[in-house]
């Protein structure tokens, strides 16, 4: 006997809808390189001032990644297993970042860095001016990044069974030591897509390091100013290598995503 | 000797003890109870992964109630195994030698000894995703024995094994045991407590019920708790005697359900067993004879030698008969006449 598979109308409907989802994102990018001259993006390529800004851009938002995951997976671990008073507005606290304009961000990380504050006079007085320096610029990409870290590594945290570090317990491990050899590296494919979400909204982040630093320029900020100054045509190639440069360094850290055991 | 003195632990609704408890050294102890009855709380405090509320734990003399569970040195296997995925057998075996710093020499051989003695040998290099369930358990039970551990804390050992494995596992747990090796086993099955237990306690609702020999607390059961969980069927609790003083004797049960039986009555006994197998059934009064009475018959569910025939004698009412000794046996809902054994029922008092 013939089975004949049909699609159903609420299948098609999922496809429909979808597929004009993905053509809204897909489309804008595809229209940027392919109205972008390759002659354009090659002479971008060797612009001094460009490559500067996406060396800055890596740089920060790497620097930004890895400080902030010392206190991040710690602070993770403690939502995932503890129980304490005021944990629902704690777990709140952390996405305020995401739902704030980054523009306010921004106001408020230039606030508590500025020369008047507490960080700011402690950071003088070590010769460091956090205002117009790579240090505010990555102080301003952890601030509205950071939460994907968390939610990614508590998520993590969460899905390793207690009763497995119960086990290590009772086989006579430390609590650090079932954290390092049982929790960190069962959680670590949560922890590590966590990483490179934070690491590449960092990189993308435009409000928030405008207010901080407009100079040195990163990136997103370059591309602001081309637009502004020259126009459409000049922003566009170094958008063009900026997000082909995006692109690469999210696949490259994907792949470094362990398999999961079957 | 561990010793359990007073704890108590309070779970949210859920009221744990007090509970005393006195597992001897070298001893294999069962402790049985339906699933919430609070042994695995309890077996969760003995290894220091819950904090008492209150009372004492002491091992040896020495008081542990506050120590950390990665301090007691004991070893705990719980029923999902709860191997470390990410590494290969021979690591999970290896996992607390390593904390113990035992030096490499010595490590190997112990790892060795456990590999070779548990059939694992040519596992050790196989992740946890590429075992079978009796091999997982075989794993987990050596990774715990490898700490050589001074009490084996075993939550529900057996449950998720098929028959074979859980045969297999038995006999692997007492030969442990003839070795030494102290053991408190948690379970719910009675037949496993049974097999394995040398000493025994039944508890409920988070209250021990009862304690002792598995020969005493199968025979002489403290209460219809302890009675319907080790797999007796007609247990009743005596409210009244009569002896009119003609060789016979009626007695009130539970549910005002009474019977009359032709014995000598000396003292009220405080609960009567009567043995499945100690009830005949007929058809028709005439065969039944004297003493017999009206039952109606409510099901048959067959069991493993035969059928076990549930009746409304007034009271529920189990009888278990053979395949051969069914086919007189009408539809459910028939009126049948049923005698009790005199020689047969067991006066508990």
């Amino acid at each position: 006997m013939r089975i004949s598979h049909r699609i159903s109308y609420f299948q098609l409907g999922l496809v429909v809808l979808g597929g004009l989802l993905l053509l809204f994102v897909v489309a804008p990018l595809a229209g940027m390189f392919f109205s972008t001259p390759l002659k354009d993006v090659f002479e971008t390529t060797k612009d001094e001032v460009v490559r500067d800004s996406i060396e800055l851009t890596l740089l920060t938002a790497m620097a930004a990644t890895l400080v902030a995951a010392l206190g991040a997976i710690p602070l993770a671990y403690l939502l995932a297993r503890k129980d304490f008073i005021l944990k629902r507005l704690v777990a709140g606290i952390i996405d305020l970042p995401v739902v704030i304009p980054h523009s306010a961000a921004g106001i408020a990380v230039l606030g508590m860095i500025s020369r008047n504050s507490i960080p700011g006079q402690a950071a003088s007085a070590l010769g460091l001016d956090l205002v117009g320096n790579p240090a505010g610029i990555a102080i301003a990409m952890a601030f509205v990044s950071v939460p994907f870290l968390i939610n990614a590594a508590r998520d993590g945290f969460s899905a390793v069974p207690v009763r497995m570090e119960q086990t290590a317990l009772s086989l006579g491990a430390s609590p650090l030591r079932v954290f390092f050899t049982i929790s960190l590296p069962l959680a670590w494919r949560h922890i590590l897509s966590g990483l490179i979400m934070m690491f590449a909204r960092g990189m993308s982040e435009f409000g928030a390091v405008v207010i901080v630093a407009y100079h040195p320029m990163i990136t997103p900020v370059l591309i602001f100013e081309r637009f502004g100054a020259f126009g459409l045509s000049y922003a566009r190639p170094v958008a063009v290598v900026f997000v082909v440069v995006s692109l690469l360094f999210f696949i490259l850290l994907r792949l470094l995503v362990p398999r999961k055991h079957a | 000797m561990l010793e359990l003195i007073d704890i108590s632990k309070k779970l949210g609704a859920f009221r744990l003890g007090p509970v005393q408890l006195r597992i001897e050294q070298g001893s294999y102890f069962c402790l049985a109870g339906r699933s919430g009855a609070g042994k695995s709380v309890l077996l969760e405090l003995m290894a220091g992964l819950k904090m008492p509320d209150s009372g004492r734990i002491l091992w040896k003399g020495t008081d542990l109630t506050l120590t950390p569970a990665n301090k007691r040195g004991f070893g705990l296997l719980f029923q999902d195994n709860q191997l470390f995925p990410h590494f290969t057998v021979k690591r999970n075996i290896a996992y607390a030698m390593h904390r113990l710093g035992i030096e490499r020499k010595n490590a190997d051989l112990r790892l060795k000894k456990w590999a070779e003695k548990l059939e694992l040998v040519p596992l050790l290099d196989r992740y946890p995703s590429g075992l079978s369930g009796g091999e997982a358990k075989r794993v987990a039970l050596a990774r715990v024995l490898a700490m050589e551990p001074s009490i084996l804390l075993l939550d529900e050992p057996l449950i998720s094994l098929d028959a074979s494995l859980q045969r297999d596992m038995r006999a692997l747990l007492r030969r442990l045991h003839r070795e030494g090796q102290t053991i408190l086993h948690v379970t719910h099955d009675y037949r496993e407590a049974y097999a394995l237990a040398g000493e025994l306690a039944v508890i409920g609702d988070g209250k021990l019920v009862q304690q002792g020999s598995p020969g005493h607390v199968f025979t002489h059961p403290a209460n219809a708790f302890v009675a319907e969980f080790t797999g007796l069927k007609n247990y009743f609790n005596v409210i009244r005697t009569h002896a009119p003083g003609n060789g016979t004797c009626s007695f009130l049960l539970d549910n005002n359900f009474s019977i009359e039986l032709a014995v000598n009555h000396t003292e009220t006994p405080s609960a009567l067993i009567i043995p499945e197998d100690g009830i005949l059934l007929f058809q028709h009064e005439a065969e039944a004879g004297p003493g017999s009475w009206k039952v109606k018959l409510i099901d048959k569910i067959p069991t493993p030698g035969g059928f076990e025939i549930e009746l409304d004698a007034g009271g529920k009412l189990f009888v278990k008969l053979t395949d051969h000794q069914l086919k007189d046996i009408p539809e459910n809902g028939s009126t049948m006449w049923c005698r009790i054994k005199p020689e047969c029922v067991r006066m508990i008092r």
